[in-house]
């Protein structure tokens, strides 16, 4: 937890907040505040707790209840509920669940979208600022998941990329599922895989941490610190852009389920339901982890898995997207051959994306995740079903991949900054002022830098230079005296005089 | 304060596409006397000359001597979206660093401004001497134009010689040669199609067909073209704009490089 200087950091936001608060329409969630201040996402909802506690009459708050149900007690769940129905809410989890202050405003509003456009909006501000400023969702610094084949350093630059050969070991440990909706098959189907492919060891010991409500937070924290002190960056812009995509593309189908979603007691039952415990789970620091993890395992875990990968982003019509967010990547590596760089390329590119998780991106993943693993993941393992809700734990299983990434980082990190576009000027030998656009850096799997010349000259091509025209104005004058009776029809013989050696500059 | 008010808005928009394809960036020069602007092609071979006088706008303010660097193709993309009988007004305010585009509909239901960034632009001014020509030939625009398209189609150069016969346009290239003869031709009840040489001393010049070919664009702006040589001079190809000035494109002759040995 944060030291006391921190601590007084934070409650100096107070009366920030308090501004904030006095727009009624403005929904202040602990995510939005996390982004706008640049504090992690817990001390955002510790912050909102002390506000809460010390104005708790005149507000509205939406919590966020976390556990397992009672009614569906493999299932682990997210809810969003108002404050008078919180005590509702908590009838249908078990003894131990998590209650955290999601967004305080003036008055609840009707479309619940309304919650989570703010976050979106501010994310995509965020992604769309320059390449190279700094902000917090560029380098996910307060995301509580740790990417451990990302490294990061203090400046936020991206150090380094994992390399594939890690990623695989890592795989069965990282997959897992943090939120679980009853009603959704899929999802619960997806879930109970995962934990099974999960070593036994990692999921007998995550499971305890998670029952505890509490837990929850710690685990929070320690993946916040965890982050901190990596300081990462978790990718270059790129992925930014691509994460920011993502987010549009859930962003449509998410509106009518969000609104379902605000009404407490229907959320279970329901798909919104899922998808805001997904959200929930998002929030969760934890929650980003698993979101994560799992998609990396998935396209990381064997061939089979990472051809899911590249169907996956197919299948979510992300070739564009693809394309947009990395335009260099992609034109390198064509997806469609299945080689060793492509694939480790792809995989990378992923993991990155994830990183830069805007609250939708994880939606978007597990949805297509859903969509093409269920049925994978139904053949795989009956048996995980009771692990399903477990995947939180996942982190224990992070400290050894650490290791691995940091001797890779940097392959996987170069992938894409390898190559830069150069701009180069230069003057040639006839004097003019030559401009090319070179590819520069290494070539990476056999590239060849290509160059693409433009040469601006400064003097038209074929025209003569400088020099000649001089020369040519003591000839011009000769000739003329002739010129009325000469034919002069070869071209060859001619050359270009200059309006310069007729008219004196003034 | 320049207020340059012009009825005939279509005019400015074939002045700008005639030379916007020569000339990128030129200081647009504001007097008392009118709306001028000289600037040479980026190879300094030709030097295209602009003069619509005062008398010619409806309103004419100019309170003190303007520059206004513009980009013509900027310009032109704006004056694009005049209509052809819009009224143009030109405005700017001394100082600032646009000028505004105004333009009105003929019935006045309709009024668009359109502001557009200067630039600072470092151009010669060159001095033009007025010059006695050796051969002036005045013939219709199109005609021209025809001429040095078709030819630009064989070589690259076009001769032009002026004899007592006429004006011979010839070129040559790899695929062949082409000459093209135009005798004077005074059709009276026809002005605009005659073709009239007023010569003092046969000439034969060399030009590039290319920056021929982008004079033409003018074409627009005047039925009939003067084109006058001299063997000491850049040819001169003038379209005069009806009560307003003219348009002059000038272009340095080619010089054959063997021919200090010929005298």
């Amino acid at each position: 937890m944060a030291g006391a200087a921190a601590d007084q950091a934070l409650l100096d936001l107070v009366p920030q907040i308090h501004a904030l608060f006095s727009d009624p329409l403005r929904v202040i969630s602990y995510k939005w505040l996390s982004r706008n201040f640049s504090v992690s996402s817990n001390d955002a909802k510790r912050l909102l707790q002390e506000f809460v506690n010390k104005n708790g009459t005149d507000l509205q708050i939406i919590y966020s209840v976390s556990g397992w149900l009672k009614n569906n007690p493999q299932n682990y769940c997210v809810k969003l509920t108002s404050g008078p129905k919180l005590e509702e809410a908590r009838q249908e989890f078990k003894d131990s669940c998590s209650v955290q202050v999601y967004s305080i405003q003036a008055c609840i509003p009707k479309d619940t979208a309304v919650l989570w456009n703010p976050e979106f909006v501010q994310a995509e501000e965020l992604f769309n600022q320059p390449f190279d400023e700094e902000n917090c969702l560029r380098d996910n610094r307060f995301c509580g998941v740790l990417n451990s084949f990302v490294k990061r350093t203090s400046n936020g630059k991206h150090v380094s990329s994992l390399p594939p050969k890690p990623i695989n070991s890592a795989v069965p440990a990282a997959q897992s599922k943090p939120s679980v909706t009853p009603k959704e098959q899929s999802v619960t189907a997806r879930q109970q895989d995962l934990p099974g492919l999960s070593s036994p060891k990692q999921g007998a010991g995550n499971k305890p941490e998670k029952d505890n409500s509490t837990v929850l937070d710690k685990a929070g924290n320690a993946h916040a610190n965890k982050n901190k002190a990596q300081n990462g960056k978790a990718l270059p812009s790129n992925g930014g852009s691509l994460a920011n995509m993502w987010g549009r593309a859930s962003a449509k189908p998410k509106p009518p389920a969000t609104t379902n979603s605000t009404a407490i007691a229907s959320v279970a039952a329901t798909a919104d339901a899922q998808i805001c415990a997904k959200e929930e789970a998002d929030a969760d620091s934890s929650g980003d982890e698993q979101g994560i993890k799992y998609k990396r395992g998935s396209s990381n875990a064997n061939n089979r898995s990472r051809r899911a990968v590249f169907d996956f982003s197919d299948d979510e019509e992300d070739d564009n997207i693809v394309s947009i967010a990395s335009p260099e990547l992609p034109k390198q590596h064509a997806p469609g051959p299945v080689t060793e760089t492509a694939e480790d390329t792809e995989a990378n590119q992923k993991n990155l994306e994830n990183k830069e998780d805007i609250p939708s991106n994880v939606k978007g993943c597990s949805r297509g995740l859903d969509s093409e693993f269920t049925s994978e993941c139904k053949t795989k393992s009956a048996n995980t079903m009771s692990h399903s809700g477990i995947t939180l734990k996942e982190k224990s299983s992070d400290p050894p991949i650490n290791d691995n990434k940091q001797n890779s980082t940097a392959d996987p990190a170069s992938a894409s900054p390898k190559r830069r576009k150069v701009l180069k000027t230069r003057i040639d030998e006839r004097g003019r002022e030559v401009t090319e656009v070179v590819w520069e850096g290494e070539a990476s799997a056999g590239d060849k830098t290509e160059k693409n010349v433009t040469s601006t000259a400064v003097s038209g091509a074929a025209l003569p230079s400088k020099p000649q025209q001089a020369a040519s104005t003591d000839k011009s004058k000769a000739p003329s005296k002739t010129a009325g009776n000469k034919k002069p029809d070869t071209k060859a013989g001619t050359k270009q005089g200059s309006i310069m050696s007729f008219f004196k500059k003034v | 304060m320049l207020e340059l008010r012009l009825v005939q808005g279509s005019l400015l928009k074939k002045v700008l596409e005639a030379i916007r394809e020569l000339v990128t960036d030129a200081n647009f020069d504001c007097s008392g006397t009118g709306f001028s602007l000289q600037a040479m092609d980026s190879s300094h071979v030709a030097l295209v000359a602009l003069l619509l006088r005062a008398e010619g706008f409806e309103h004419y303010r100019c309170d003190r001597n303007l520059s206004m660097g513009m980009n013509l193709n900027n310009m032109a993309k704006m004056l694009r979206c005049a209509g052809n009988d819009d009224i143009i007004t030109i405005k700017a305010d001394d100082g600032s660093d646009t000028v505004t585009f105004m333009f009105e509909s003929p019935k006045q239901d309709k009024i668009a401004d359109f502001e557009m960034k200067l630039m600072d632009i470092d151009s010669e001014h060159l001095g033009i001497p007025d010059s006695e020509y050796q051969a002036i030939v005045r013939m219709p625009s199109s005609e021209f134009m025809r001429i040095c398209k078709d030819l630009s189609s064989i070589g690259d150069t076009v001769v032009i010689s002026v004899t007592k016969e006429g004006v011979k346009f010839s070129t040559s290239g790899e695929i062949g040669s082409a000459n093209i003869v135009c005798r004077q031709n005074q059709t009276v009840d026809k002005p605009d199609e005659a073709t009239i040489i007023e010569m003092q001393d046969p000439v034969s010049l060399t030009f590039a067909l290319r920056y021929m070919n982008s004079f033409t664009k003018a074409s627009t702006l005047s039925e009939q073209v003067t084109i006058s040589l001299s063997s000491e001079l850049p040819v001169v190809v003038e379209y005069k704009i009806a009560e307003m000035g003219y348009i002059r494109f000038y272009l340095a002759p080619k010089i054959e490089e063997d021919e200090e040995m010929k005298p």
